[in-house]
């Protein structure tokens, strides 16, 4: 991540939900798992709008999924951290922990 | 569109919402937040009820439209919102294809709009520099040329000095008048190795003031320099400066032979100086003639006058009031001044000719040829149309949008305007360089010949809207309701209606325009033609002519001048391969000559008012060397070089001076002595191909002895063999003799219509470009829309119809729109001739004789393009011609 740019708040949401979902990161399991958290109502299009502009930096990655096995079922996109988002959201992180005056040992169990 | 559930049993999405959360999202990412909206909708409605679902949605929706707009006016590459980019390579790869699939037409559109842009652009370029850009003097649009008519005689560009004088006098719109003559004279160099000619100014008091010229070094001539007695005294210009004294500073001061005396250079002219008159002169020196000159005399019509209007005062104005004063004139001097009347024109206008026909003829060329270009660029887009609109159906069908395919078609058009609009940019500098080579060296020119933007850009712009406005007809047809029409119309291959009809109705004004345009420059280059066939009088073919600069030693006396002169001439005419020699004081077609007044003896002519000729000192041999007919009486022998003093006079003479009588017997007073006329000579022009034969007079040179000499040599050798080798001989006689501008006499003769023949180059190509565009344009729109009828033609032959008749049938079709132009152009031209015949007198535009050619031409192109296509498709096998391409 270049140097200076620092994440926003929500994209370290995205990233974290992300990183949380594995290969199950639909546009909606990220929502509802960022809801579940935070106990705030997410806009679908805050969520897409983000995947966007991390994707644009390269990173997250999306690909296609299988097309899903009923009538007029269709491909969705599955969001996934990049080596480059990991590395993003350990740096955001050890900074907020930095931040906060606790330890690195204590931040990241 | 919002995703509806398949399922009828739940509740619809609120389609309000979904539609602006479709709007707002991007493209890549608007199924997806459908979708995820959906589903949330059904967890909520399944959960909380559709009241609850639709709040939700709604709150979802509304929420969205920041961070998703946010997304797309900011995401690179964006395929909506401002950074279109990505789409516009995408159009133009696209175009890319789509112009490589109908490579003819596409040729056929830039070829056309390149020419339209480059040519247009080039040949106004040069016509500014050439016949529009200012003279270099102060207020060059206050100069005015003079000259005076003749009431039946014609005109001449010079003026009578008594009568200068008086118009200078009694005029309030001319502030200062000069009057000169350009004469041929001997300058030698000191140090350097023999004579060289030079040409003169002789400029009165007033010549430097009308023209506003300041010496660059030195001074000008000053009032004392007129002075009878004064100190002789030269000018030099920039060039003659250049060459003669390598741009020495030093110069001023010095003295260099000139003519039979020697003079002192005082200044040297700015470069300005060498832009007048046309082609420049070496030196300007002191205009000064005795009292008793034929130059005082009111007959004389001998000087070159300018003068420089008051601040304010309009040529017509001054036109006007020169009229007046001479009719006063003609009351004081019924004799000479009775059927006299000035001429004024802008001095500018005066040294390349009359510009104004000249630039309607070529500004009306210009249009019509961006005319012809774009009725070119609109038929072929159109014509190419003809079979998008089944792709377009397609397109919309799969979702395009219709301002994706604006923007596609206007991409196209794009395409081709900017590959032709760089090779037009291209090709204006080399067509003007080309042109200008092809200039005439005895015109005025400016140092170089820009391109001038303002042309380029009108002519760009012009272009351009042709491009778009090809477009519009593609762009209503983007609009029609019925896709599947277009489909099926598609499928067959056929042609719209409408289509077809503004097809043929491009070709047949494309045709019409070009016939007018063609026609006027026909008629501009018969003027040229004409003038070119004009009867000289002259056998010019075959003489070489050159000027031949007497050694110090035959300066010396008379008798030496003539011996050496003669002398020259035997070695001549002792050259092999030379048939005749002469030599001559003057020359026709060469700069110099001598007009006087002469007195009829027995006739009431007294001084001033004296009738004209222009005098010819000549050896015996030269009337036959130029093949001069004796028409009556005998030419001039060696014996008339001594004795009683005879003259042979041209048949004008004899008809003007003794009118029903016969002349030859009569007697002339003329240089203080009694002539008589031994015989007649037949008219030959001496300068100009516009004007009448002047009257001539033809003396025994050895009558009257000067040392500026012609040799004039009748050889079929080429003039520069014959040259070399005479310098040689000559230089046995004395080292001291040179020999200068050797040039061919009909080359003389070509040059005094240089500037008929440049305008005509320039018409002409004008009227050849119209024809090719019309051509290109012709042949490629036929092609394309025979191609487009393969399946008509192969339903035909399918029912029965021969090849023979099938083609024909095709070419008929073909034929009948080129006919409807031909006829339009025609009648155009005829309705136009009076109009035109107003500004251009002696121009009449409508002639078979460039009519028939031009005809021919595009039945030919038209015939050709459809043709191939044609009989192609007559080959085709029926089935594959059903089952499309």
């Amino acid at each position: 991540m270049p140097k200076g740019d620092f994440l926003g708040e929500f994209e370290i949401y995205v990233l974290l939900a992300l990183s949380q979902l594995d290969d199950r990161a639909y546009g909606n399991a990220i929502r509802r798992e960022i809801e579940g958290r935070t106990g705030r109502e997410i806009a679908v299009g805050a969520v897409y709008a983000t995947l966007g502009r991390l994707e644009d930096k390269g990173l997250v990655r999306h690909r296609l999924s299988a097309v899903d096995p009923v009538p007029g079922g269709r491909a969705r996109k599955v969001f996934r951290l990049t080596d480059a988002g990991g590395r993003a959201l350990r740096h955001s992180t050890t900074m907020l922990v930095r931040m906060m005056g606790l330890d690195d040992a204590k931040a990241i169990r | 569109m919002p995703k509806r559930s398949a399922d009828p049993r739940q509740t619809p999405v609120p389609a309000l919402a979904a539609w602006i959360a479709a709007r707002v999202a991007p493209a890549d990412d608007r199924a997806d937040v459908l979708h995820d909206l959906e589903e949330g909708f059904r967890e909520r409605n399944e959960t909380g009820g559709a009241a609850s679902a639709r709040a939700w949605y709604w709150r979802q929706t509304i929420r969205s439209i920041g961070p998703l707009l946010g997304r797309r006016l900011t995401r690179p590459g964006a395929s909506r919102g401002p950074a279109r980019m990505g789409d516009l390579r995408a159009d133009l790869r696209y175009a890319v294809r789509r112009a490589a699939r109908t490579p003819v037409v596409s040729l056929a559109v830039i070829l056309a709009m390149a020419l339209g842009i480059g040519a247009t652009t080039a040949i106004v370029s040069v016509m500014e520099s050439v016949f529009l850009e200012a003279l270099p003097f102060p207020q060059p649009e206050r100069l005015v040329r003079l000259g005076t008519s003749m009431r039946g005689l014609g005109s001449a560009p010079e003026v009578n000095a008594l009568d200068a004088r008086d118009w200078a006098a009694q005029s309030r719109t001319l502030e200062r008048l000069g009057q000169f003559d350009v004469e041929p004279v001997t300058v030698r160099l000191d140090g350097a190795d023999g004579p060289v000619s030079s040409t003169v100014l002789f400029g009165d008091a007033g010549m430097t003031g009308v023209l506003g010229l300041e010496p660059m070094l030195g001074r000008g001539l000053v009032r004392s320099d007129f002075d009878k007695g004064a100190v002789p005294v030269v000018v030099i210009g920039q060039r003659f400066w250049r060459e003669a004294f390598g741009g020495d500073p030093r110069v001023v001061g010095r003295s260099l032979g000139f003519g039979a005396g020697r003079a002192t250079i005082v200044g040297v002219w700015p470069e300005a100086g060498d832009r007048f008159p046309a082609g420049g002169v070496d030196l300007w020196s002191p205009l000064t003639y005795p009292e008793d000159s034929f130059l005082n005399q009111r007959g004389s019509i001998a000087l070159g006058t300018i003068a420089r209007l008051r601040a304010g005062a309009s040529v017509d104005a001054a036109a006007a009031e020169l009229a007046t004063i001479a009719a006063r004139l003609a009351a004081a001097y019924p004799e000479t001044n009775t059927n006299r009347a000035a001429l004024i024109d802008p001095l500018q206008a005066s040294m390349v000719g009359p510009v104004r026909p000249m630039l309607i003829v070529i500004a009306l060329s210009i249009a019509a040829v961006l005319i012809v270009a774009c009725a070119n660029i609109a038929n072929l887009l159109l014509a190419q149309t003809c079979d998008r609109g089944r792709e377009f159906a397609l397109r919309t069908s799969l979702g395009a949008t219709r301002g994706r395919l604006v923007r596609q078609l206007l991409a196209e058009s794009l395409l081709l305007y900017v590959v032709a609009g760089a090779a037009g940019i291209a090709l204006a500098p080399a067509i003007a360089r080309a042109l200008i080579a092809r200039y005439p060296d005895a015109l005025p020119l400016t140092a170089d010949v820009g391109i001038d933007g303002r042309v380029l850009l009108i002519a760009m712009a012009v272009t351009l809207a042709a491009a778009l406005i090809a477009s519009v007809p593609r762009l209503r047809a983007l609009g029609r309701p019925s896709l599947s029409g277009d489909l099926a119309d598609g499928a067959r291959g056929l042609v719209s209606r409408t289509q077809r009809r503004t097809s043929a109705a491009l070709v047949v004004a494309q045709v019409a325009v070009s016939i007018v345009v063609l026609l006027g420059a026909g008629a501009l280059l018969r003027t040229f033609l004409r003038l070119s066939s004009v009867a000289t009088g002259l056998d010019d073919t075959r003489v070489v002519t050159m000027r031949l600069t007497l050694p110090e030693s035959a300066l010396q006396t008379p008798d030496r001048t003539l011996r050496f002169q003669d002398a020259a001439r035997d070695l001549a005419a002792a050259l092999p391969g030379v048939e005749r020699a002469a030599h001559a004081m003057f020359l026709p077609f060469a700069a110099g000559h001598w007009h006087d007044g002469y007195e009829r003896v027995g006739a009431a002519d007294v001084r001033p008012n004296l009738p004209m000729a222009d005098f010819y000192m000549v050896s015996p041999e030269f009337l036959s060397t130029l093949g001069i007919a004796i028409r009556q009486g005998r030419g001039l022998t060696a014996s008339d070089d001594r004795g009683a003093p005879v003259l042979v006079v041209s048949e004008t003479l004899a008809a003007r001076a003794f009118p029903g009588q016969p002349a030859i017997g009569k007697q002339v007073r003329w240089e203080n002595r009694t002539w008589e006329i031994v015989g007649i000579a037949a008219d030959a022009r001496h300068g100009s191909l516009w004007d009448p034969p002047d009257p001539d007079v033809y003396v025994p040179r050895a009558q009257v002895i000067r040392d500026n000499t012609w040799l004039v040599l009748r050889t079929t050798r080429p003039a520069a063999a014959i040259a070399g080798e005479l310098r040689a001989r000559l230089r046995t006689l004395d080292s001291g003799a040179a020999l200068t501008d050797v040039r061919r006499l009909d080359a003389r003769v070509a040059e005094s219509l240089a500037s008929e023949r440049f305008r005509a180059l320039l018409t002409g190509s004008l009227g050849s470009l119209a024809l090719l565009l019309a051509a290109v344009g012709i042949y490629g729109v036929v092609s394309y829309t025979v191609s487009r009828r393969t399946r008509e033609i192969g339903i035909r032959m399918a029912l029965g119809q021969s090849r023979r008749g099938v083609v024909l049938r095709v070419l008929a079709g073909i034929w009948a729109m080129v006919a409807g132009g031909v006829v339009l152009g025609g009648a155009v031209t005829r309705l136009a001739d009076g109009v035109i015949a107003a500004w251009l007198p002696g121009l009449p535009v409508w002639e078979a004789g460039t009519l028939l050619p031009v005809v021919a031409v595009f039945f030919a192109v038209a015939t050709l393009a459809a043709l191939g296509p044609a009989r192609r498709a007559s080959r085709v096998d029926l089935v594959d011609a059903l089952r499309g391409d």
